[in-house]
C-alpha cells in the first residue's frame, strides 16, 4: 500500500498566542516522503509550529496565524478551505498518548475512517483497522482483544494505537509532537523504528527536543530557537557540520536554554 | 484528642440537623401518602378526583397522566435545545455570541418560575392578538398542555445546559485535539465528545427533568389544570391539562378533608416518581 506523501511549504509563518508572538516568521520546505524533524528547546515554539500545519490551532481561541502553509499545492489557510479537510489529510500524534479511553481498541482505530466515510462495508473497515494496527507494530499484541477499552493498554501501546488511529485515515502526512517523551526506552525505540518506515507512504513531521532522537530518525532537521528558524538541512549535515554556533551547542548538549 | 472528639461531635450534630428535615419530609409524605392510597387501592392511581366533601377519597389518575405528558413533551423540547446550545457555546471557540448565551442561560436558573409561566402566557396572548389582525388564532392556546410543556421546557433548559456545558468544558485539551485531529466536522466531533461525557449529561437530564416535573407555578397560567383525563387524541394537547403538582396545590388548599387526604397521596406519588427517576439515571450513568 505504498503511496505518495505530501510536500509541505511553510512561508513566512507567524503565530500569536494571545499577545505573545510564538512563531516569529518561519519558512520551511518539507519534501514529500521524508522524516522532517523540528528540533529545539522547550518553549521554542515547535509544538505551535506543528499545530499550524493541520489547523488544530483553530481549537485555541487565543491563537492567530499569519503567513502561508501550502500542502500539496493547497493553501490550507485560504478562506475556501475547510479545516476538517486539512486534518483529514494530515494526521497527528500527540505528546500524551490520547486514545479515547472509553472506546475499544478497534473503535479508536475505526473512528477516523467512520467519520470520514472512507469504507463501505464492515469487512473493508476490519481490513483497514488491521492494516493500520500492523503498520503501527501493534497488531500482534492486540489481535485477540480488539474489544478491550483502549485506556487499559500500556503507555507505549497507547501511543502506537494513536499512530494506528492516525494511519487508518490514510493521511498524506503525519505530524508527531514529541511522541516518545512520556515513554520508556523500549517503547521509544519501537516507535522510532516505526517512524523510519512511515516515510515510505507518507511525510512525517516530527517535533522533538531530543537531538539524539532527531539524529536517529530524520532525513532533514530544522533547528528552531525562540520562534525563529536557526538552521535547516539534511540530518547528516546538521549533526556533523552545523553552520550556526547555536545549533552546534544544542546538538552537543552545551546550550543552556 | 479531646479537640478531635469535639470536632467529630459537632460534625455529627450538624449532619443530623441537616438531614433531619429531609428525613422528616420523606417520612411524613410516605406515611400520609400510603395511608391515603391504601383507602382506594389500586383505584387511587386510576380514578378521577372525588366529589368535594364526600366520603370517597377518589384518585389522581388524570394528574399522573398529565404530569407524564407535560414532562415528556417538555423533555422533547428542552433536552435537544439544551444540548445543542451547550455544544454551540463550547465548540464555537471564536464566537462572541457563545459567552453571552452561556451567561444568559445560566441566569435563567434564577428566574422566578411563576414569571416563566406568565411570560409564556403573555407571549402566546401577544401572538394571538397579532394573528387576529389577519383573521387567525395562535396555534397554541394559552391554557393548554402544549403551553405548559413549553413553560416546563424553559425551566429545564438551564439545568441541563449548565451540566452539559461544564462536562464539555471539562474534557481535557489533549482529548479534544485527538478527536478533532480525525478530520470530523465540528458537529461530528461534538457528537463524539458528547458520547465521551454521556454519564454526566444523563445526570444533567435527570436534574432538569426532575426539576420541571416538580414545578407548580409555571403551570398556573399555562397548563391551567384539569380534573379529567385528556381526550380526543392529539387535540388534547391544545386543551388544559392536570398535573400532580397542580392537583396537590388545589386539593391541599381546599377545605375538604377527602381532598386534603388525597393530596398526600398525590405528593407521595410525585416523590416516588422523582426518586425512581434519579435512581434510574444513577444506575444508567454508573454503567459503562
Amino acid at each position: 500500500m505504498g503511496s505518495k506523501g505530501a510536500s509541505i511549504e511553510i512561508q513566512g509563518l507567524r503565530v500569536w498566542l494571545g499577545s505573545r508572538e510564538v512563531i516569529k516568521g518561519i519558512s520551511l520546505s518539507i519534501p514529500s516522503n521524508t522524516v522532517f524533524t523540528v528540533m529545539g528547546p522547550s518553549g521554542s515554539g515547535k509544538s505551535t509550529l506543528l499545530r499550524a500545519i493541520n489547523r488544530i490551532l483553530d481549537l485555541y481561541p487565543e491563537a492567530r496565524v499569519e503567513g502561508r502553509v501550502v500542502v500539496d499545492g493547497l493553501d490550507i489557510y485560504s478562506d475556501s478551505v475547510d479545516p476538517s479537510l486539512v486534518r483529514r489529510m494530515i494526521g497527528m500524534v500527540f505528546q500524551v498518548p490520547n486514545p479515547i479511553p472509553n472506546m475499544s481498541i478497534y473503535e479508536n482505530v475505526a473512528l477516523g475512517p467512520k467519520i470520514n466515510r472512507m469504507v463501505r462495508s464492515k469487512r473493508e473497515l476490519d481490513e483497514l483497522v488491521r492494516w493500520a494496527l500492523e503498520r503501527a507494530y501493534l497488531w500482534d499484541e492486540v489481535r485477540d482483544r480488539l474489544d478491550m477499552p483502549a485506556g487499559k493498554l500500556s503507555g507505549g501501546q497507547q501511543q502506537r494505537l494513536c499512530i494506528a488511529r492516525a494511519l487508518a485515515m490514510r493521511p498524506k502526512a503525519l505530524l508527531m509532537d514529541e511522541p516518545t517523551s512520556n515513554l520508556d526506552p523500549v517503547a521509544t525505540s519501537k516507535i522510532e523504528s516505526l517512524i523510519t518506515e512511515l516515510r515510505e507512504y507518507l511525510t512525517v513531521v516530527l517535533v522533538t527536543h531530543n537531538p539524539f532522537q532527531a539524529s536517529r530518525v530524520s532525513d532533514y532537521v530544522a533547528f528552531i530557537y525562540d520562534g525563529r528558524l536557526v538552521e535547516v538541512g539534511p540530518s547528516s549535515k546538521i549533526f556533523t557540520r552545523p553552520e550556526n554556533e547555536l545549533t552546534e551547542k544544542y546538538v552537543t548538549g552545551r546550550l543552556v536554554a | 484528642m479531646l479537640k478531635s472528639y469535639a470536632g467529630l461531635a459537632i460534625a455529627v450534630v450538624i449532619t443530623i440537623a441537616g438531614l433531619a428535615p429531609l428525613v422528616h419530609l420523606i417520612a411524613v409524605v410516605t406515611v400520609n401518602g400510603v395511608k391515603a392510597i391504601a383507602k382506594n387501592f389500586p383505584g387511587f392511581f386510576i380514578d378521577e378526583r372525588a366529589l368535594p366533601g364526600s366520603e370517597a377519597i377518589g384518585g389522581v389518575g388524570p394528574y399522573i397522566v398529565g404530569t407524564l405528558i407535560l414532562t415528556a413533551i417538555a423533555s422533547l423540547i428542552g433536552i435537544p435545545i439544551s444540548i445543542l446550545a451547550a455544544v454551540y457555546t463550547t465548540q464555537s471557540v471564536r464566537s462572541r455570541l457563545g459567552p453571552l448565551t452561556s451567561i444568559f442561560v445560566r441566569a435563567m436558573i434564577e428566574f422566578p418560575t411563576i414569571i416563566i409561566g406568565l411570560s409564556v402566557y403573555g407571549i402566546l396572548r401577544l401572538l394571538d392578538l397579532a394573528l387576529q389582525v389577519i383573521g387567525l388564532h395562535s396555534p397554541i392556546p394559552r391554557f393548554s398542555a402544549l403551553s405548559g410543556s413549553i413553560a416546563l421546557a424553559i425551566i429545564m433548559i438551564p439545568f441541563i445546559y449548565s451540566q452539559v456545558e461544564e462536562s464539555l468544558k471539562g474534557v481535557p485539551m489533549h482529548l479534544r485535539e485527538a478527536i478533532y485531529s480525525l478530520g470530523g466536522s465540528r458537529l461530528v466531533s461534538s457528537y463524539i465528545l458528547l458520547r465521551y461525557v454521556r454519564a454526566s449529561i444523563l445526570a444533567g437530564i435527570g436534574i432538569g427533568v426532575g426539576k420541571a416535573m416538580g414545578e407548580t407555578a409555571p403551570l398556573l397560567f399555562t397548563a391551567f389544570g384539569s380534573e379529567y383525563y385528556p381526550s380526543g387524541g392529539l387535540e388534547a394537547l391544545l386543551k388544559p391539562i392536570g398535573a400532580l403538582t397542580l392537583g396537590i396545590y388545589t386539593m391541599a388548599l381546599s377545605g375538604y378533608d377527602n381532598w386534603r387526604e388525597a393530596s398526600w397521596g398525590a405528593a407521595f406519588i410525585l416523590l416516588a416518581i422523582s426518586i425512581a427517576l434519579f435512581t434510574a439515571i444513577r444506575i444508567i450513568s454508573g454503567r459503562r
